[in-house]
């Protein structure tokens, strides 16, 4: 008998997925305040770094899901994607290994940041430019700059690694989303085990997290045509500032 | 391939067209059953992170005569990985 519990964290997946594919902003973004969120009113208290751990493995689901759609769409630069993820991969170990041993304070602080500029993001519009170039040398420090903040915040990195790969690396927008999905498979890889090593991961919740995250990026790829994407956009954009706002009064209220 | 947007054929590293549908597939069926079964969790969630792995040491083994550079890399995220495992050891 599946509990009231796991029903919830699966939705919690769906809710992830359906977002990732008609946004391009699920993972972590969701996945990490909504579990904040939900756990508690069933009595399981989370902390952030929990929450983080379990996203990773929501994060390898949504590179699943993400790389199956998009290599079939030929939109993946897998060769790109394997030169650029050593990078990634060192850059998310490191986060994750600060994820263990920074304080949730910090750690919810950063998370918080990170929302309200998805939510600026979001509503303004990301800066791309479509004409191919030659890479920028700043491609690999930034590279893993972004597999730090996966590591640190349990996102897939697609915030930072989408304008890296169209900005500076010169790719196509919907090239550098394929791209940056199929390395972000990757770089969870390396941050799940630290998390795991560091006893934080909980498999059940994970399991239920990523099940609803490959079904619900299912539906989401069906959905995309039929939801107004521009007032989804304003209303998600004003839940991540109110959950940035909610977040930092969890962890700074009582200071 | 057609279109401007498809990536050349170089880009897509000899990856199988089947091995992330099949390994998505595999996923949620695995996944559904550490849903139902707690215990088993860990195999689904295991098998999540074994795609995108099975998939470098793919590109690592039949790419390298022919990409070395390519194989390298794919090398490289596996070492990378590996090292991690390493490390993890000392948490």
């Amino acid at each position: 008998m599946i509990s009231a519990m796991v029903l919830a964290v699966i939705g919690v997946g769906l809710l992830a997925g359906v977002l990732g594919a008609i946004l391009g902003l699920g993972g972590g973004v969701v996945v990490v305040p909504a579990l904040e969120f939900v756990l508690p009113r069933f009595g399981q208290d989370i902390t952030i770094q929990q929450a983080v751990a379990v996203s990773q493995i929501g994060v390898l689901a949504v590179g699943l899901s993400g790389a199956a759609a998009y290599l079939q769409q030929g939109l993946v630069r897998a060769r790109t994607g394997y030169l650029l993820s050593p990078y990634t991969i060192i850059g998310g170990a490191v986060g994750s290994f600060l994820g263990l041993v920074l304080p949730a304070r910090a750690v919810a602080t950063v998370f918080a940041l990170l929302l309200l500029y998805s939510a600026y993001n979001l509503l303004r519009g990301l800066k791309r430019v479509e004409v191919e170039r030659e890479p920028s040398r700043l491609v690999p420090p930034a590279m893993t700059f972004a597999g730090v903040m996966s590591g640190l915040l349990g996102i897939g990195g697609g915030t930072v690694q989408v304008p890296v790969l169209n900005l500076l690396q010169g790719m196509p927008i919907r090239q550098a989303i394929a791209t940056s999905t199929f390395i972000m498979g990757l770089t969870a890889v390396g941050n799940a085990l630290v998390y795991q090593a560091g006893g934080l991961l909980d498999v059940k919740l994970a399991a239920g997290v990523a099940l609803g995250v490959l079904l619900g990026a299912k539906a989401g790829a069906s959905l995309q045509s039929r939801i107004p994407a521009a007032q989804l956009k304003l209303f998600f954009s004003l839940l991540l500032i109110f959950t940035a706002g909610q977040l930092l009064w969890k962890y700074w209220g009582n200071a | 391939m057609t279109g401007p947007d498809r990536t050349p054929d170089t880009e897509l590293a000899g990856l199988p067209a089947w091995l992330y549908p099949a390994g998505f597939w595999v996923a949620v069926l695995l996944l559904a059953a550490g849903v139902l079964f707690p215990d088993l969790a860990v195999w689904g969630v295991a098998w999540v992170g074994l795609v995108p792995v099975l998939a470098a040491l793919w590109v690592l083994v039949t790419g390298w005569q022919k990409d070395r550079r390519l194989g390298m890399a794919a090398g490289l995220a596996l070492l990378g990985l590996g090292l991690v495992v390493v490390v993890r050891g000392w948490v």
